[in-house]
C-alpha cells in the first residue's frame, strides 16, 4: 500500500486494455490473455449447472449464515439459484424480471433494472456467463489477473449509487467455469459463494 | 342604401335593419362562447349512476390527467440524461402534480410518508404479530431474506422494521408488474430505445387551457434540457395530449375546410353570375345562418363543441342553395321578388323537411347531438329568412341572370334522358339493400373510440408507451359509496378480504385502494391498539430473539418507532400534503352529490365474466358496483347510437308525413321520397363498401342528405309554367348541388374521422339525390 498508486491503477488499466482489445486485431505474442479472451470462452457455453455453498457475514448477526443449493444458467438470460439448505427457496432471473420464491410458495417479482443495488450484483454474474464484455464494462471497472486456468476478476461498480451498497465483487474461476464469487458490501457485510460444476 | 330602403318600402327596410341588429347580437354572443373539444360533450346529460362515474372518470379522473412521455432518437446514455434533466425542470412547477421517471428522488416525500406511518398503514399490524411468537416468526423470515440477494437492499430497514411492514406496503404498491425497465435508474422502454416519464397534471383532464399550458411547459422544458445537443425527440400521448391535439386539429380542419369550400363555391358562383356583388349576396344567407347557429348553441349550451362547429360550417353547402335558386331562376326583366314568390312554397317545404329532420336531434340526450340539431335548425331558418327578406332588397335593381340559361339546355337534355336509367337504379338500390342486409350490424361501429379523432399512429404510440410504462388504462373499477368519508373508507376496507382472495386465485393481479394510502380512523386506531406498550414489546422481542443469531441490540430502532406509532396522532387527508399520494388518494375517493365514493381500480383482470360472478356471490361486496370502463363506454356508445338511429327514423317519418301533408298526393309523395330513399341506401352501401364503419356522424350526414335532397326532388317535381323556367330550375338545382358537393367534398379530405365521415356521406349522398331525382323525375318534362 505504501507504493500507493500502482495497484489502484491496475484495474483501470486492465479495463482500458480490455476496451482496446475489444476493437483491436486478435492480440498476438505479447499477452494472449485478457477479458475479451476469457469472455469469448464463456460465450461458447449454452447452459451450465453447478452446486454452490454460500457463507454470509452480516453485521446484524452474531454468526455467519450458511446456505447451499444449485445454480442453473441458460443462454442468454435465464439464471436460477435454487437454495436447498437450510430452507428451500429459489431466485430466478429471466431478462429483467427477478422472481424470488420462498419455501411456502409466496413469490415476489421485481424489475432488476429498477433496483441498482440488486442489478449491480446480478450483472456481475450474468454478463460474465453471457460473455458480454460491453455490459460488464458499463457497470464495473474490471481488473482481471491470473491465467486462464486460474483467473481472478475484480469488479468495482461504476455508479455511485450502486457503490453505496456493493463495494466490490471478486469472481474467480478456471477456464469458463466460475469457482468463487465474493461480494463485499459497503457496510462491511460480505458473502462468499463457492461453486462446483455439476457433473450431471 | 337609404335610397333602396325608401324605394322598397318600410317592411324591406325593417328586414335589413333587423338583420343588421341580429348580426351584431350574434357576433357578441359568438365572441363570448368558448369552443370545447372534450368528447364528454358527446356523452349523455342524464346518465345512470355508473355512466356518471364513467363520464367523471373521462373528464377529470386520475387517468385523464396522465401525460405519457417518451424521449427517443438518440443514444441510450443521452436519453436517460435528458430524462433526468426534463424531470428536474418539471418538478415543483405548479402545473405538474407529479413527474416520475424512475428516479427515487421524485418519490422521497411519498417514501417518507409510507415509512414513517408504516404501522398505521400496514394490514400486517395485528396483536398476534407483536407477541413473542409473532416476532420470532418475523425474525426467522428476516434471516431467510438476509440470505437472498434482495436482503442486501432490505437489511438497512430491518433494525427499525423487523416485521417487514415496509416490504408488505411496497409489494402492495408495486403489484405483480414490478414497474417499467430502467437504465441507470431511469425508466426506459423494454428495448431501451426510449426514456420514459409519467406526468400527472395538476389540472383536471377537461380543463383544456391548463392542459395546453402544461404541454407547452413540457415542450419548452425539454428544448431547454436538450439544448443544441443531439437528435433526441420528445413524444407525448395521453388523454390531455389527445384532447388538446383534437381541439387544435378540429379547429384547424374546420377552418381550412370552410376556407377552401368557400373559395371553391365562390369561384363557381363567380363563374356563373360574373358579379362580385351577387357573389357576396349569395354567401350572405349562409354566413348569417352559421353565425346565428353558433350564437344559438352558445346561448343554449354555454359552449360550442369543435365538432359542431366543423360540421356546422359546412351547412354553407345547403344554405347557399337558397340564394342560388333565387338568382338562377330570376329571368331578366322579372324582379327577384316575383321569383321568390314563385319558389317560396317549395323552398319553405324544403327547409321544413330539414328542420323536422334535425328537430328530432334536439331530443337527443347527448348534448353534442342536440347542439348539432339546434345549430342546423337555427342556421337554416336564418339563412332562409335572409334569402326571403334581405336579399331582394340588396339585389341590384332589375337583376336577372343570363348565363345559367345558356347551359340549361344541356342540363335539361341530360335530365330528360335520365329516366332511361330507372331500371339500373332499381337494380343498384336492390343490390345496395342486399349488401346492407348481408353486412347486418357490422356496418355500425361498436366502440366509443370510433368517435375519437385520434390518428392511428398516435393510438399505436399511446399503446406502446402504456405497455412500456405499465400505466393504467381503462379497465375495471370496483365502486362503493357512503355518506361520510370515514364510512366510505370503512366500506372500502371491508372489500380487502374478498379482493385478496381474488388476487390469490389469479382472477385479478392486484388492486388499488384509497384505504391503502389513508386507512379509516377506526382501522388506524385498531392498529395502534395492536402495538403493545414499550415494556411489553421489549420483553416479547427479547423472548423472540432467544436462540436466533441476531445481535441483542440490533432492534433498538424498532422499539422506538413502534412506541412513536402507538401514540402518534391519527392520519388525516392533510397528512398527505406534499406527496404525490395525495392526488392518487383524491382521485380514488371523490365527493359526489350523495356523499363519498371510492373507486378501486382492479389490475390484470383476465376473465371479467368469472370476476363478476365471484363478486356478485360475495356478501362483503354488497353495495359495491363492478364497472368495466371499456364495456361501459361501449354500452354508452351503443345507447347513444341506438338513440340516434331511433331519432333518425323518427325524423324520416316526420319528413315523409310533412311532405305528404304538403303535397296532398300519393304520387307526388312517392316521387319526392323515392330518390331520397334510394340515395340514402346507396350512400350507406358505398360508404361501408369503402371500408368505413358507420358512426353517429354518418347518421347526421344522412339526415343532411335528406334535407338537401328533398329540395332537389321537390323542385324537379314542381310543374313549371314554361320550358324556359323549367330549364332555369334544372340549372339552379345543378349549381346548388355542385356547391354542396364541393362544400362537403372538401370536408371528406379531413384527417379527422368524424369530419371525413360526414363529408364523404353528404358529398356522395347529395350528388346521388340529384341524379336520382332526375332519373325518377317526371318523364319528358320538357315536352310539355
Amino acid at each position: 500500500m505504501i507504493s500507493g498508486n500502482r495497484p489502484a491503477r491496475r484495474p483501470i488499466l486492465a479495463g482500458i486494455a480490455a476496451l482496446l482489445l475489444a476493437g483491436a486485431v486478435p492480440s498476438q505474442a505479447a499477452e494472449p490473455w485478457g477479458l475479451e479472451d476469457l469472455f469469448a470462452r464463456f460465450a461458447r457455453i449454452g447452459s451450465s449447472n453447478a452446486r454452490f455453498a454460500e457463507t454470509r457475514e452480516v453485521g446484524l448477526l452474531t454468526t455467519p449464515l450458511e446456505s447451499s443449493g444449485t445454480l442453473t444458467y441458460r443462454r442468454p438470460d435465464i439464471l436460477e439459484k435454487r437454495t436447498l439448505q437450510p430452507q428451500a427457496e429459489s431466485l430466478r432471473l429471466d431478462g429483467d424480471r427477478l422472481t424470488l420464491t420462498q419455501g411456502d410458495g409466496t413469490s415476489r417479482t421485481l424489475s432488476v433494472s429498477a433496483m441498482p443495488e440488486i442489478q449491480t450484483y446480478v450483472e456481475s454474474i450474468r454478463s460474465t456467463l453471457r460473455g458480454d464484455v460491453p455490459t460488464i464494462m458499463r457497470f464495473y471497472e474490471v481488473a482481471l489477473e491470473g491465467t486462464p486456468q486460474d483467473w481472478r476478476m475484480q469488479l468495482t461498480p461504476r455508479a455511485e449509487e450502486a457503490r453505496r451498497t456493493v463495494q466490490r465483487i471478486v469472481i474467480a474461476g478456471r477456464d469458463a467455469n466460475i469457482r468463487r464469487i465474493e461480494v463485499l458490501q459497503a457496510d462491511g457485510d460480505r458473502s462468499i459463494m463457492t461453486i462446483q460444476p455439476d457433473p450431471a | 342604401m337609404t335610397e333602396g330602403v325608401r324605394r322598397t318600402g318600410w317592411s324591406a327596410g325593417w328586414g335589413v335593419a333587423l338583420w343588421l341588429a341580429g348580426l351584431i347580437a350574434c357576433g357578441l354572443l359568438v365572441a363570448r362562447t368558448p369552443v370545447t373539444a372534450d368528447l364528454s360533450a358527446f356523452l349523455p346529460r342524464s346518465p345512470s349512476s355508473t355512466q356518471q362515474l364513467l363520464v367523471d372518470q373521462l373528464r377529470d379522473g386520475a387517468v385523464s390527467r396522465l401525460i405519457l412521455i417518451g424521449i427517443e432518437g438518440d443514444v441510450p446514455d443521452r436519453l436517460t440524461g435528458f430524462s433526468r434533466a426534463l424531470a428536474e425542470r418539471l418538478r415543483g412547477n405548479p402545473l405538474v402534480a407529479t413527474v416520475e421517471n424512475g428516479e427515487r428522488t421524485g418519490r422521497s416525500a411519498d417514501g417518507a410518508y409510507v415509512w414513517t406511518n408504516r404501522y398505521l398503514l400496514s394490514p400486517g399490524v395485528t396483536r398476534d404479530r407483536f407477541t413473542a411468537n409473532g416476532l420470532r416468526e418475523a425474525l426467522q423470515n428476516d434471516l431467510r431474506l438476509l440470505q437472498s440477494p434482495a436482503g442486501m437492499a432490505l437489511k438497512q430497514a430491518l433494525p427499525a422494521d423487523p416485521t417487514a411492514e415496509i416490504l408488505r406496503l411496497t409489494d402492495r404498491m408495486l403489484g405483480d408488474a414490478g414497474g417499467p425497465a430502467s437504465r441507470d435508474g431511469v425508466w426506459v422502454s423494454a428495448d431501451g430505445a426510449r426514456a420514459l416519464l409519467l406526468v400527472q397534471t395538476a389540472a383536471p383532464g377537461f380543463d383544456m387551457d391548463a392542459q395546453q399550458k402544461t404541454l407547452d411547459l413540457i415542450r419548452s422544458a425539454f428544448a431547454d434540457a436538450k439544448g443544441t445537443a443531439g437528435t433526441a425527440r420528445l413524444v407525448m400521448t395521453g388523454p390531455a395530449v389527445f384532447s388538446v391535439q383534437t381541439r387544435d386539429r378540429i379547429e384547424a380542419d374546420a377552418t381550412r375546410s370552410s376556407i377552401i369550400a368557400t373559395a371553391l363555391v365562390a369561384g363557381v358562383l363567380l363563374l356563373v353570375y360574373r358579379s362580385l356583388r351577387v357573389l357576396a349576396l349569395a354567401l350572405l344567407p349562409a354566413a348569417t345562418g352559421t353565425l346565428a347557429g353558433i350564437a344559438a348553441v352558445g346561448l343554449g349550451f354555454g359552449t360550442v363543441h369543435g365538432i359542431t362547429l366543423g360540421f356546422g360550417i359546412t351547412l354553407l353547402g345547403e344554405s347557399v342553395d337558397y340564394a342560388i335558386y333565387l338568382f338562377t331562376q330570376t329571368q331578366p326583366g322579372s324582379p327577384a321578388r316575383r321569383t321568390l314568390l314563385r319558389i317560396w312554397p317549395t323552398l319553405l317545404l324544403g327547409v321544413a323537411t330539414s328542420v323536422v329532420g334535425f328537430g328530432t336531434m334536439l331530443f337527443s340526450s347527448f348534448s353534442g347531438l342536440a347542439q348539432l340539431g339546434l345549430f342546423s335548425i337555427t342556421g337554416l331558418l336564418v339563412a332562409l329568412a335572409v334569402t326571403r327578406w334581405v336579399l331582394p332588397t340588396l339585389l341590384p335593381k332589375g337583376y336577372g341572370t343570363e348565363r345559367p340559361a345558356r347551359m340549361a339546355p344541356l342540363l335539361t337534355a341530360l335530365t330528360s334522358a335520365a329516366p332511361v336509367l330507372r331500371l339500373p337504379l332499381l337494380a343498384a338500390t336492390l343490390l345496395a339493400l342486399a349488401w346492407l342486409a348481408y353486412q347486418g350490424s357490422n356496418i355500425w361501429s361498436a366502440e366509443l373510440s370510433s368517435l375519437s379523432p385520434v390518428t392511428e399512429a398516435d393510438q399505436r404510440l399511446d399503446e406502446a408507451l402504456r405497455r412500456d410504462l405499465g400505466a393504467p388504462d381503462a379497465g375495471h373499477l370496483l365502486v362503493i359509496s357512503a355518506a361520510t368519508m370515514e364510512d366510505a373508507l370503512t366500506a372500502t376496507e371491508r372489500l380487502a378480504a374478498p379482493l385478496e382472495a381474488l388476487t390469490r386465485d389469479h382472477l385479478i393481479a392486484g388492486y388499488e385502494s384509497p384505504a391503502h394510502t389513508l386507512p379509516s380512523q377506526a382501522t388506524q386506531r385498531a392498529r395502534q391498539a395492536a402495538l403493545p406498550p414499550p415494556d411489553q414489546l421489549r420483553t416479547s422481542l427479547t423472548q423472540a430473539l432467544h436462540g436466533l443469531p441476531f445481535r441483542p441490540d440490533a432492534f433498538v430502532p424498532f422499539l422506538t418507532d413502534a412506541e412513536r406509532a402507538r401514540t402518534q396522532p391519527l392520519l388525516t387527508p392533510a397528512s398527505l400534503d406534499g406527496t404525490s399520494l395525495k392526488l392518487k388518494f383524491e382521485s380514488l375517493l371523490v365527493r359526489t352529490g350523495i356523499g363519498w365514493t371510492t373507486m378501486l381500480p382492479l389490475r390484470g383482470v383476465t376473465d371479467p365474466q368469472a370476476l363478476s360472478t365471484r363478486l356478485s356471490g360475495a356478501p362483503a361486496v354488497r353495495g359495491a358496483i363492478l364497472l368495466n370502463l371499456k364495456v361501459e363506454s361501449n354500452n354508452l356508445y351503443r345507447t347513444y347510437r341506438e338513440e340516434a338511429l331511433t331519432l333518425a327514423v323518427l325524423g324520416a317519418i316526420a319528413i315523409t308525413s310533412l311532405l305528404a301533408a304538403a303535397l296532398r298526393s300519393i304520387r307526388a309523395l312517392v316521387a319526392a321520397v323515392m330518390p331520397l330513399a334510394a340515395a340514402v341506401v346507396i350512400t350507406m352501401a358505398l360508404v361501408t363498401a369503402l371500408g368505413q364503419t358507420l358512426t353517429i356522424f354518418h347518421l347526421v350526414g344522412l339526415l343532411l342528405v335528406v334535407g338537401v335532397g328533398s329540395n332537389y326532388s321537390l323542385l324537379f317535381e314542381r310543374p313549371e309554367p314554361s320550358p324556359a323556367l323549367r330549364e332555369r330550375t334544372v340549372a339552379s338545382v345543378a349549381i346548388a348541388n355542385f356547391c354542396t358537393v364541393i362544400g362537403f367534398g372538401t370536408l371528406a379530405f379531413s384527417g379527422i374521422p368524424v369530419l371525413h365521415g360526414i363529408g364523404m356521406t353528404v358529398a356522395i349522398g347529395a350528388f346521388l339525390c340529384l341524379a336520382f331525382a332526375a332519373v325518377l323525375g317526371p318523364k319528358g318534362a320538357n315536352h310539355d
